[in-house]
């Protein structure tokens, strides 16, 4: 009876460990790569969108009513942008294929997976810098204005 | 004059630089179907590799339904911030809870990279320059495909098929110059061929 207890752990440790090392281990990463993406769609093109419609509005004079976003120029611009950082983040990541691949082959799959992951979260953890200063709802980012500054 | 400086267009686009040098999401896909492959026996391959793409299309499927009502109050810093975090989660999960499935061996092929670079062809080895070897890695992908013929039929299909489907890169562009949609319209158009992808490949599996 006094050995049924630490028997069940010991089961239940070592099905975990098994487990860890299984493919169902790798669904829940494959579902939140699939979430950033899902997540990016939208405020990507929409932050885009604010940035050039506000700098074509201040170029022109005031007129009320006048919805300047859809402006063919904005659009323009913007379509610009979103194709521009699509394909500078896609040829990127063609060209690095192969040396992630070789990498993840010489030295495992989690070392290519938490290197390729941490660069993608840093560079949505620069989206949030930038865009923090466009809603300027982040007075904490503001704080930081004059270490930021340099960067520019 | 601070604050001007970061709401340039360019500056926006170094996220794409730091994020292609991750590999974009293209690495990681093909990170986690090795994966699978080292954990799965030929009969069960194809069972996990599907529901990698079920995981896939739930997630597109997820992140518009979260996106669109914080894009529509601008909130972006917070929507990217949700992005970040799901980023950590993952590094944390695969970091600590995964085990290492790739034993690294030595390969028989004299002339691939990774015999080379992992020092088991010894005859070879010194004849290649680190400038070559670098060039070899970068281009062994296309190696590969090309010396397959089972891998490059595929592989054009494949090809094909993502540079049609690339235009619908600018369905909310398009939604939103041509019918004046929210973001929470737009979100509807996004959702749909994922949940709709979900229902007919999920059963299956």
């Amino acid at each position: 009876m006094s050995t049924t207890l630490p028997f069940k752990l010991t089961r239940i440790r070592s099905a975990i460990y098994e487990w860890r090392a299984s493919p169902q281990a790798i669904l829940l990463p494959a579902f939140l790569q699939a979430l950033t993406i899902g997540l990016s769609e939208l405020p990507l093109v929409y932050l885009f969108r604010t940035i050039r419609c506000e700098q074509y509005e201040a170029s022109l004079p005031h007129t009320p009513g006048m919805d300047v976003c859809r402006s063919p120029i904005v659009q323009k611009a913007y379509t610009a942008d979103v194709a521009m950082f699509t394909t500078v983040a896609t040829v990127m990541g063609i060209v690095l294929s192969g040396p992630y691949g070789a990498l993840s082959d010489l030295k495992g799959r989690k070392r290519t997976l938490i290197i390729a992951s941490s660069l993608n979260g840093l560079g949505v953890a620069w989206l949030i810098v930038c865009s923090g200063y466009l809603t300027g709802t982040d007075r904490t980012l503001s704080r930081l204005t004059p270490t930021l500054s340099v960067l520019c | 004059m601070y604050y001007a400086s970061f709401l340039q267009p360019w500056v926006f686009q170094l996220s794409a630089v730091i994020q292609g040098l991750g590999g974009g999401f293209s690495v990681i896909i093909s990170a986690q179907n090795a994966f699978i492959a080292d954990t799965t026996s030929p009969i069960e391959r194809s069972r996990y590799l599907g529901l990698s793409l079920v995981m896939l299309w739930t997630g597109g499927a997820v992140g518009p339904l979260i996106s669109a009502p914080l894009t529509n109050h601008k909130l972006y810093a917070l929507n990217f911030g949700v992005m970040a975090l799901a980023w950590v989660v993952y590094v944390l999960y695969v970091a600590f809870f995964v085990r290492e499935t790739r034993l690294p061996s030595g390969e028989r092929d004299s002339g691939s990279v990774l015999s080379v670079l992992s020092g088991s062809s010894i005859g070879n080895s010194h004849e290649k320059t680190v400038v070559g070897l670098m060039l070899q890695v970068f281009v062994e992908p296309l190696r590969v495909i090309a010396v397959n013929r089972a891998i490059l039929l595929p592989s054009i299909a494949v090809l094909g098929a993502i540079l049609s489907a690339g235009a619908f890169s600018y369905v909310v562009p398009y939604c939103d110059s041509k019918f004046g949609l929210s973001p929470n319209e737009v979100c509807c158009i996004l959702v749909a061929p994922n949940a709709f992808i979900l229902t007919g490949v999920s059963p299956p599996l």
